[in-house]
């Protein structure tokens, strides 16, 4: 009998041993790729497993940092065909581009039909002429001289947006692309730091990490499991776009993406209202119905694309773009309205308001 | 077998008592290994995760973990912490005719704040963001950040 109760405590002992976890949390961080600052965390089993994983992301945020780069053309030994940047020097011409850019531009003409040109990847000229004024020294987060905004409403005047701004086709297993008019200018600020998260995020999946999270810029973060905490949830604060040094609310989630556009960091102000850099394709103007919305889903992509478009939807639009969507895309929204009050939409995020 | 009866009541207590021990011992080392953090800001530079100073707001004081590796033109040690203004400063990746420029920090240990009050690159980004008591501020080009850990939540969006 004694025995048999020693037995019992050596191996109750040995079980809560091993449940002392091996793996270990392993961090590291990029300022180099898409103008933000990317970082990951990883829980797994060694050092060597971390540094591997580190290099393996590192490449997949270098290869669409690499061919969305609007900014400067590749580099000679950047291992690609072309990027943005010099792809929107050349229209009228069909141009071979890298599966990977072929792919993330028939994300974006997928997204442009799902919210019926909502969300709209051409209209680069539009969103320039704007951030020309949002970001000079002399307006950023100040007030705009009403010559000056005039000037904008002028400029817009002369650009247009173009129903089929180009063409993407296969020939022999090669990739091409045709920008259709001059005022097309393809700008994938809104998809491609979602874009890449979500493929960092299958990788991690697919290589069974559990416990991570992945955060590319404030504005959008995908997370795994929490490892540290019994629920395994992470706890989401929800910064308020007014007072802009405090939180309005907290959200806890896990094996979710969360995306946020605002009017709250890059804007100017033209008679009491936020002229910042998300430009509505439908009015070439920044909407003013909300100050931020966060969309919680399953798809860093997606959501980095439908934040954008959501952001500058009429209310109507808005509520029955989610009535027709929610389901189908398993999307959750908290809104903070212009009025600062907050609108949720949401499946079973839980998620509380200060 | 009164014998018997005593050493099974006794075998009962001393694995009733190793239970309870083992479990303090289980909910001991749950509570300090993943106990949250008081409330801080903490100082990065470059690509490393390892805070290069820490701001405890709770302890109100302020730690400098290791000088920053800077080329030896510069003649200060970087970071230098001054405890009378309240600021850290930091030499940043921004170069200006091929001088790189400081970043300076201002904390605030009742406002649990921080605030960057001098920096120099395109667009003046994160000296623009204010004060924030939650909301990491981060120097793009200055490759500087402060990020806070407080019960607020894991990260902010």
């Amino acid at each position: 009998m004694k025995k048999g109760f020693l037995i019992l405590v050596i191996c109750l002992s040995a079980w809560m041993l091993s449940s002392c976890s091996k793996i270990e949390t392993y961090s590291f961080s990029f300022y180099e790729y898409m103008d933000t600052f990317i970082s990951i965390s990883v829980s797994t089993d060694s050092q060597e497993k971390a540094d591997e994983i580190k290099e393996d992301i590192k490449e997949i945020y270098r290869t669409y940092h690499e061919i969305t780069n609007n900014y400067v053309p590749l580099t000679h030994d950047s291992g690609f065909i072309t990027n943005l940047y010099s792809l929107n020097q050349m229209i009228n011409q069909d141009i071979e581009i890298d599966e990977e850019l072929y792919d993330i531009l028939n994300e974006a003409k997928r997204l442009n039909e799902l919210t019926e040109g909502y969300f709209d990847v051409s209209i680069g000229k539009m969103v320039d002429t704007w951030k020309e004024v949002i970001l000079d020294e002399a307006y950023l987060h100040s007030d705009i001289p009403q010559e000056v905004y005039e000037g904008i409403i002028s400029d817009l005047e002369d650009i247009d947006v173009i129903d089929e701004p180009f063409t993407l086709s296969t020939v022999d297993n090669k990739f091409y692309i045709r920008i259709n008019h001059e005022d097309v200018k393809i700008d994938l600020g809104a998809l491609s730091k979602g874009y890449a998260t979500q493929i960092v995020y299958d990788y991690l999946i697919e290589l069974g990490i559990e416990y991570f999270s992945i955060t590319a810029g404030s504005s959008s973060i995908s997370v795994g499991k929490k490892i540290d905490r019994d629920s395994e949830m992470f706890h989401i604060s929800l910064a308020n776009p007014v007072e802009t040094s405090t939180t309005y609310g907290m959200m806890y989630v896990q094996n979710k993406a969360i995306n946020t556009s605002g009017n709250f960091e890059q804007y100017a102000v033209y008679q009491g209202l936020r002229y910042h850099h998300v430009i509505s394709p439908k009015t070439k103007m920044p909407a003013q119905y909300y100050h931020t919305v966060t969309v919680l889903g399953n798809d860093a992509g997606v959501l980095d694309a439908l934040s954008t478009a959501l952001f500058s939807m009429p209310d109507d639009i808005f509520e029955s773009f989610i009535n027709e969507h929610q389901n189908e895309l398993g999307l959750e929204v908290i809104r903070f309205n212009y009025d600062e009050t907050i609108s949720t939409y949401l499946i079973d995020t839980v998620f509380e308001e200060y | 077998m009164k014998n018997m009866n005593q050493q099974k009541k006794r075998d009962i207590i001393l694995v009733g008592l190793l239970f309870v021990l083992l479990g303090g011992i289980f909910l001991a080392f749950r509570l300090l290994a993943f106990n949250e953090d008081a409330a801080q800001a903490r100082v990065y530079y470059g690509n490393s995760n390892d805070p290069i100073v820490t701001i405890d707001f709770a302890k109100q004081t302020v730690t400098r973990h290791y000088d920053q590796d800077v080329p030896d033109a510069y003649a200060e040690d970087y970071p230098l912490i001054n405890l009378e203004n309240q600021t850290i400063t930091l030499l940043g990746d921004y170069t200006v005719n091929g001088v790189r420029q400081i970043v300076v920090i201002k904390y605030d240990f009742t406002k649990r704040s921080a605030q960057i009050i001098e920096e120099q690159s395109p667009n003046n980004i994160c000296s623009r963001e204010g004060e924030s008591t939650g909301w990491p501020l981060i120097c793009l080009p200055n490759r500087v950040r402060v990020e806070f850990v407080t019960d607020q939540g894991d990260f902010t969006v």
